[in-house]
């Protein structure tokens, strides 16, 4: 199946989730921090969607302000809709929206050493799900977590059940926590960088279990991270974030070969590859990234961008279609982007012939 | 578990030991204890004699060692002025403060807790103001000014509480109050700054994304992490309450407790009673000390896997 006809049978179906033109703001002090400036996204059935761009790019923000979950103050959040089974999360009253955390949508968080409570039993963190939300009693209860601990592949789980987050390790940690995230089948899940915090070969086994379990519970999965090399093993569609908004969304496949926007080329040259290992120094972009309690105008990338052109200052670029299927944000043409993106790769290769 | 247990009983065991000592030595630094307990006017011959009669002629090292080999056997000798043991003397006005201290004590920890939970659920709110004010007040309250403001308001003008006494329930009151409005406030304090610190963790978003509500959040969650300093903070204040609010609260509204003795006894330097009542705090601390042990076992789980 080709790219154009997969993205539209997508676009035919209403999506499961829709974000449209989310701002969210921290005020710290006397500054406002803009994290996230008009970002609007799709997520549909079934898909696995990553959500890339480095620190501070209002990936992790956004993500938790779909269900609400900013410390609100210092966060606020000002502008935009989050529709979910056709309802705005953002206008629900508080109790209806707690219905939806956990039981349709779920999330699962950076650090698993710090993300379970340690005075309370693996057990009980999953049973409280399941009793809240599926009203089950306590002995069902038990019996449903005993079998999640068993999905996620924790050995020997009737044993683990009564044990304490300290006894256990790091990635066995992010098993019960994807346990728990999955205990009351939701819709969708939203992976807040879940594998950053693990070594590389456990990153794995977490990767292959949400894989498995979100084929097997028919779930749509929204996945940050900055690390491209996950996004190449489980993403289907990719939203890359720059500055709060998204500045290119593509099928995975087409981000690695055909990217769209000069920031997206920067990140693919910016990835150390096995093939060709790096022999003086990583290619990175070059600057900072932007500063967001500043207002600025036009693109947030301009600064650092190799293509930056005088409108690039002065207004910013919205998301359009390209004819590789992709949609970017970027005033630059298609063909700029792609010469670019040769640029990057005949850098590359040189770099290693030397 | 039982190593630990063992370690604290040698523990308690040596800061005993060390209190009753260093109270012995004080007691000497106050002054010629012969000169206190006779009369101006007795003849210096006598009070020789009594000094020997007494064994203040003896060096120091030596009164010690008497002392310390009799105190082991829970012997702290009899009272200078009233002829009976001292530990008795010290004990019989206990049960009177204790009354006090666990109404007291009791009163401040749920309130506290209670306001503090409140507060700290919704910092920079306008409650969360009006308890800090209030708490900060508690604190900063002089306890002697406190006990006579409150005995002049209710007893004297209003006229509704008896000044001072032992009995009703009504003799109760002014004394629970103002024991209680110091350990209040710092209560509220703590809990309030805990659950701040714990409602800023990792694991409390874990628990809001899975729908839980707030009050389950708090209950379930994040007190029984923020219990430990509380809990330290109580004992604390409940020791503070025995050795230090009662002396001057019984004193104040007459109530026949530890404190009241203890005051007593120090007016007179009836030096055996004093170390006795020093002996009696000191045991008390380190029984509070072992339930503030428990409950941080109890709050933490884990400490017993550690």
């Amino acid at each position: 199946m080709s790219n154009q006809s997969r993205t539209r049978s997508r676009e035919a179906k209403t999506p499961i989730l829709s974000v449209r033109d989310l701002n969210v703001e921290f005020s710290v002090g006397n500054s406002t921090v803009h994290a996230v400036n008009g970002l609007s996204l799709d997520l549909h059935k079934g898909e696995t969607l990553a959500v890339v761009g480095e620190s501070g790019s209002g990936k992790s923000v956004s993500m938790l302000s779909v269900l609400g979950l900013i410390p609100q103050p210092p966060g606020k959040i000002t502008k935009g809709q989050v529709l979910y089974d056709g309802r705005d999360l953002r206008s629900l009253p508080a109790g209806e929206l707690r219905k939806i955390r956990g039981k349709e949508i779920s999330m699962i968080f950076q650090d698993p050493m710090t993300s379970l409570n340690p005075t309370m039993t693996i057990g009980r963190q999953i049973t409280e799900m399941l009793e809240l939300h599926l009203k089950m009693t306590s002995a069902q209860a038990k019996n449903r977590a005993i079998e999640l601990l068993d999905l996620v592949g924790i050995p020997d789980p009737a044993n683990r059940f009564g044990q304490y987050p300290i006894e256990f390790s790091g990635g066995m940690r992010q098993r019960v926590m994807i346990a728990i995230a999955l205990s009351c089948n939701p819709k969708i899940l939203i992976a807040d960088e879940p594998t950053t915090a693990l070594d590389v070969t456990i990153q794995m086994q977490i990767l292959q279990v949400v894989n498995e379990l979100r084929s097997k519970m028919d779930m749509s999965v929204i996945w940050i991270t900055h690390d491209l090399g996950v996004v190449a093993g489980i993403a289907d569609r990719v939203i890359v974030m720059y500055g709060g908004r998204a500045v290119e969304v593509a099928e995975a496949e087409d981000l690695f070969y055909k990217p769209q926007h000069p920031y997206s080329v920067g990140l693919l040259n910016s990835v150390p590859s096995i093939a060709d290992p790096v022999v003086d120094r990583l290619v990175a972009i070059d600057g900072l990234p932007p500063d967001m309690s500043q207002n600025r105008e036009g693109c947030a990338f301009h600064p650092r961008c190799p293509l930056a052109r005088e409108i690039c200052t002065t207004k910013t670029p919205e998301l359009e279609n390209r004819a590789t299927g992709s949609h970017a944000a970027c005033f630059a043409s298609p063909d700029d982007v792609a010469s670019l993106a040769r640029l990057g790769a005949d850098q590359r290769s040189k770099a290693q012939a030397g | 578990m039982y190593k630990l247990a063992m370690h604290r009983l040698g523990h308690s065991a040596l800061l005993i030991f060390g209190v009753v000592t260093v109270i012995f030595f004080t007691n000497f630094l106050l002054g010629d204890p012969v000169r206190v307990m006779l009369p101006a006017s007795t003849p210096p011959e006598a009070v020789e004699e009594f000094r020997r009669q007494m064994g203040f002629d003896r060096p120091i090292l030596v009164q010690y060692w008497d002392f310390i080999s009799h105190a082991v056997f829970l012997d702290f000798g009899d009272s200078w002025w009233q002829k009976s043991p001292s530990l008795e003397i010290a004990l019989r006005p206990f049960p009177a403060t204790l009354q006090l201290g666990i109404v007291a004590v009791a009163l401040a920890s749920i309130l506290g807790i209670g306001i503090g939970l409140f507060a700290g659920a919704r910092p920079g709110s306008l409650w969360d103001k009006l308890a800090t004010s209030l708490s900060i007040l508690g604190v900063s309250l002089p306890l002697i000014w406190f006990t006579l403001m409150m005995a002049l308001i209710f007893s004297v003008w209003l006229g509704i509480l008896p000044t001072a006494g032992y009995g009703t329930a009504a003799h109760m009151v002014l004394p629970v109050v103002t024991l209680a409005a110091l350990p209040l406030g710092r209560t509220v304090q703590i809990t309030r700054a805990s659950i701040i610190d714990e409602l800023a963790k990792p694991y409390i978003t874990t628990a809001h994304s899975k729908g839980l509500s707030e009050r389950t959040i708090i209950l379930r969650h994040a007190l029984r992490n923020a219990l430990p300093p509380i809990a330290t903070e109580i004992g604390w204040e409940s020791a503070l309450l025995l050795t230090g609010y009662s002396i001057i609260v019984e004193s104040v509204y007459g109530w026949p407790g530890f404190g009241f003795a203890l005051y007593h006894a120090i007016l007179t330097r009836d030096m055996p009673v004093i170390i006795a009542m020093a002996f009696v705090a000191a045991m008390v601390v380190v029984f509070i000390n072992v339930i503030v042990d428990i409950i941080y076992v109890i709050a933490d789980p884990t400490i017993r896997k550690k």
